[in-house]
């Protein structure tokens, strides 16, 4: 989507421009040194020589300009292409802040005498979390991402395949269970407290066991030793997929994380599958036998993708 | 574990199910007391019917490698050791050979006189 791209870096652009524009027409009106800095009572309490203060400014909002368009341009995921946003915000914040102090600076003899009106004030902090706002919905739409050529294995075209796997933690069981039946013990003490440490624990008991379920429709792993929760993700929204050894620390720690990485459902360390979802982060889910599942996603995914 | 079926082969699809099971035990796929899917979600991944399951299963109980229990699902047997692993290998054989005599259109008794023929 480029023309979204390129409107996106015009507004990046615009910032350091905003700085160039309102120093060139208001240059010869301003009080130099400059006021900065205001106190809560709108009292100017810090000063900046006028050079100094474009000079600072401007490389500021050219950096943020530069960073944010780099940030559109050379991203390779959404979430790195969202870093454009923030660093729109913070040149168009800088500059507006620039703009604001002019305008309000306008044919001002001294730099404690400048007011500044609240609706300036307003409008200077409004206008860059509009603009970051407008940025983020120009993002560009997650790309599918290239299915990567992981391990795969031989698919006949009318075959029918189903795969089978889990994983269980016994610390997470045991956990569950020594929390259990101190909530039991508590319960005598503190009813309402013993409940909660209950319902904690069977909680913990129950998520001690995650079993994945590989066929035609998709990868489903659901929680606990009965069908119930669970997720299941389509093949249709599948590019691709690998088997990791998981470190639960990298990925927000156990049971269902959501990290930067994408959403995880953890048991334990070691064997999972990731799935790379088309438009969404990817998905692992700690599962033993995770080569053989990557494989058979990998041969579904492909066999949809020859059929389409 | 993985489940394949061609739908195209001579053999049924609960014999192909029964067939992967032993496979599985006889490489240690599976292993004596482990849970098998259950019924339902191997007929959903598979897209059979779950009496064709429940029939896979079935046969895996008469051969004395799995139990069923009502509301337990489907265990391998904890004594399924290796003779009886070994047997559920020679089953499996036996089952190919039939399937594959059935392909050259030979019956069963003409198969068993060959196979005594083979002996002497």
């Amino acid at each position: 989507m480029t023309p979204r791209r390129l409107l996106a870096t015009l507004i990046l652009l615009a910032a350091p421009l905003i700085v160039l524009v309102t120093r060139l027409l208001l240059h010869d009106r301003m009080p130099d040194p400059m006021p900065t800095h205001w106190d809560l009572r709108g009292r100017v309490d810090g000063t900046t020589g006028f050079a100094v203060f474009t000079t600072v400014v401007l490389v500021v909002t050219a950096l943020a300009a530069l960073a944010g368009t780099a940030a559109l341009w050379l991203a390779r995921n959404r979430a790195q292409s969202a870093a454009s946003t923030l660093l729109g915000w913070l040149g168009w914040l800088f500059a507006m802040l620039y703009a604001g102090t002019l305008i309000a600076s306008v044919d001002v003899e001294k730099a404690a005498d400048v007011d500044l009106a609240w609706w300036l004030l307003v409008v200077t902090l409004a206008v860059p979390v509009l603009v970051g706002l407008v940025l983020f919905r120009l993002l560009p739409p997650q790309e599918p991402a290239p299915v990567r050529p992981g391990t795969s294995m031989p698919l006949a075209d009318d075959e029918r395949v189903a795969w089978f796997g889990s994983a269980r933690s016994v610390a997470m069981a045991s956990a569950g269970a020594v929390v259990a039946v101190i909530g039991a013990v508590v319960l005598f003490f503190e009813p309402l407290a013993g409940v909660l440490i209950v319902v904690v624990g069977a909680l913990l008991w129950w998520m001690h066991v995650l079993t994945v379920r590989v066929d035609g429709r998709g990868v489903r792993a659901t929680w606990g030793p009965t069908g119930w929760p669970g997720r299941t993700v389509p093949l249709t929204a599948v590019a691709g997929a690998e088997s990791i050894d998981l470190e639960p620390a990298q990925w927000g720690g156990w049971g269902y994380r959501l990290s930067t990485r994408g959403t995880a459902f953890v048991v334990r360390r070691g064997p999972a599958v990731v799935l790379h979802r088309r438009g969404a982060t990817d998905l692992a889910i700690t599962v033993d036998g995770a080569d053989e599942a990557a494989a058979l996603v990998n041969a579904l995914v492909q066999r949809a993708d020859a059929r389409a | 574990m993985l489940f394949r079926l061609d739908p195209t082969s001579a053999v049924g699809l609960a014999d192909q199910i029964a067939a992967q099971v032993r496979g599985a035990l006889v490489d240690g796929d599976l292993a004596p007391g482990e849970k098998l899917p259950a019924a339902r979600e191997l007929a959903q991944g598979l897209d059979v019917n779950m009496h064709t399951v429940l029939r896979a299963y079935g046969q895996l109980r008469d051969e004395g490698l799995v139990e069923l229990r009502r509301g337990r699902g489907a265990h391998v047997r904890a004594d399924a050791a290796r003779p009886v692993r070994a047997a559920a290998g020679l089953t499996q054989q036996i089952h190919d050979l039939l399937t594959s005599a059935a392909r050259l259109g030979i019956g069963t008794d003409e198969l068993i006189d060959q196979i005594r023929k083979a002996q002497s």
